[in-house]
């Protein structure tokens, strides 16, 4: 009777905190999900001022045919490979816009052209405040995912560890490059 | 570019401490600090000392006892009393006082012209409560206002409260004083305007069932409890709110980010209602402490003053830079 009572008592108490460990993850999943979407907003306004840089370099530089590489705008609910793609690739166009404008003070020194790289500048940091958001709960998930007792619930469910956003692009160091001074 | 303006900008401001300690008003004006401090420090010794030696001797002689503690009284305080007389005239100060006055202030004055210290806080007691840890007991002194555009202001905050303690045979008890929160407040102009009010506040998980803990007030009435998409953030603080759009609003990745940064340095809590925001930091130790010793009177001196000051001032602007 004691032992069945133990017995009992033990898979109640082992259920409850699997029950318990499975919302957390599920918990987690959510937030990763959520804080994902705050940077595909911003890359999506990211995107529009690119555009419009894009649209104002291309003027200036319309003698020289300078062809820029495709700006890609991203899908709706797009996975973390996605939108390191679309990263990069917004990266890669504004390093172009950049060598442009080096080559064109008048286009550097436009009102229309400071403002848009005013715009851009605190972008970026939004971008950067909400992809460390975005890897800081990557991180706090895998960390889950691999530590044992939680791993055996990760297992049960199926889940693999998360990717992360990449920190460091290629372009980047160009974007920091920008002389965003208006004085 | 910045930094070398800010550099030439800050070997100027040295410049002119430099110059204002090594004028011979301002050198006259360090031996009276020192003198009046060193008097103070030395007066509450000796009036100590002399208050133990009295009832040490009233209870070995009585009468005869406190007599002659009155005699060596009068010889040990008497002169100090005559030249305390000679010092401060009919005005007395305490240290506090005269080290605001004569030492801080003439720095900051130099740093910003319109700023201040004042030795006693003028923050809203409700304000105070809203950002610290729920306490008995609330001092708040020393505080720094610049007078700027944000109209930042921070004072020192000290709260706690008293514990009444039984020894383990029942007999003795004894009251203990339990530090609640010791740290910094600062209170700023909030961009814009902010519909309802926010409390972000610092939590902990508890040893033993990680259980929450949370000393700082709870939900009060019309408040409402939120997360965000930040895990860490979650974890590490609770969110009351009452509009939830002007939160969310507020909450932004830069400011979560910005809590985040702050969970490893010290608990951080913020309050904002309305134009005011205030902000908490504990972080177990005052901002501009007094010397307390005689040496640390006897080695005063305004540039090294300056350099302390200066160093509190750069953390303060960067700080809440996020929120100017």
């Amino acid at each position: 009777m004691v032992f069945a009572v133990v017995v009992i008592l033990a898979a109640v108490i082992i259920i409850g905190w699997f029950i318990g460990q499975s919302n957390r993850l599920n918990r987690y999943v959510v937030s990763i999900e959520e804080s994902k979407k705050t940077v595909d907003i911003t890359l999506a306004k990211r995107y529009d001022t690119i555009s419009e840089m894009l649209k104002v370099a291309k003027a200036y530089a319309k003698h020289e045919e300078k062809v820029f590489t495709e700006l890609v705008g991203l899908r709706q609910s797009a996975s973390i490979q996605e939108t390191n793609r679309a990263m990069a690739n917004q990266n890669d166009v504004l390093s172009q816009i950049r060598a442009v404008a080096e080559n064109y003070p008048d286009l550097m020194s436009s009102q229309q052209f400071l403002t848009l790289q005013k715009e851009i500048a605190s972008e970026n940091d939004e971008l950067a405040a909400s992809k460390r958001i975005v890897n800081s709960n990557v991180r706090v998930m895998n960390q889950a995912i691999v530590s044992f007792p939680t791993s055996l619930v990760a297992g049960f469910k199926g889940m693999s560890k998360f990717d992360f956003l990449e920190e460091d692009l290629e372009g980047k160091k160009d974007l920091k490059d920008l002389d965003y001074n208006i004085d | 570019m910045a930094s070398e303006f800010m550099q030439s900008d800050r070997e100027e401001e040295l410049e002119r401490i430099r110059r204002l300690e090594a004028s011979p008003d301002y050198q006259e004006k360090l031996k009276q600090l020192r003198e009046k401090m060193n008097s103070n420090l030395q007066w509450k010794m000796y009036t100590i000392i002399c208050v133990v030696i009295g009832v040490f001797l009233f209870m070995l002689f009585r009468y005869q006892g406190l007599i002659a503690a009155a005699v060596i009284a009068f010889f040990v305080l008497y002169p100090r009393y005559k030249k305390r007389q000679e010092l401060f005239g009919g005005d007395k100060e305490d240290n506090e006082h005269l080290y605001v006055e004569n030492m801080l202030n003439p720095i900051v004055k130099e740093i910003f012209p319109e700023g201040e210290i004042s030795v006693n806080s003028d923050f809203p007691l409700d304000s105070i409560r809203s950002v610290i840890p729920s306490s008995r007991t609330y001092k708040s002194y020393r505080q720094i206002s610049f007078h700027n555009e944000s109209d930042l202001a921070v004072a020192n905050v000290y709260a706690y409260h008293t514990e009444e303690r039984t020894s383990s045979d029942g007999e003795h008890r004894t009251t203990e004083t339990v530090q609640d929160f010791r740290g910094q407040v600062y209170q700023m102009r909030f961009p814009g305007a902010f519909d309802g009010h926010i409390r972000v506040v610092p939590t902990r998980t508890s040893a033993f069932l990680k259980r929450e803990v949370q000393d700082y007030p709870g939900t009060r009435a019309g408040e409402m409890k939120i997360d965000t998409e930040d895990i860490r953030h979650n974890e590490n603080y609770n969110i009351y709110c009452t509009d939830e759009l002007a939160a969310r609003n507020f909450l932004n990745p830069t400011v979560l980010d910005w809590f985040d940064k702050n969970i490893s340095q010290s608990q951080t809590a913020i309050y904002i209602e309305d134009h005011e925001l205030y902000i908490s930091r504990y972080t177990d130790r005052d901002i501009f402490p007094l010397p307390r010793t005689l040496e640390e009177i006897d080695h005063l001196s305004l540039m090294e003053e300056y350099k302390k000051l200066r160093g509190e001032i750069d953390f303060i602007q960067s700080f809440t830079a996020i929120f100017q």
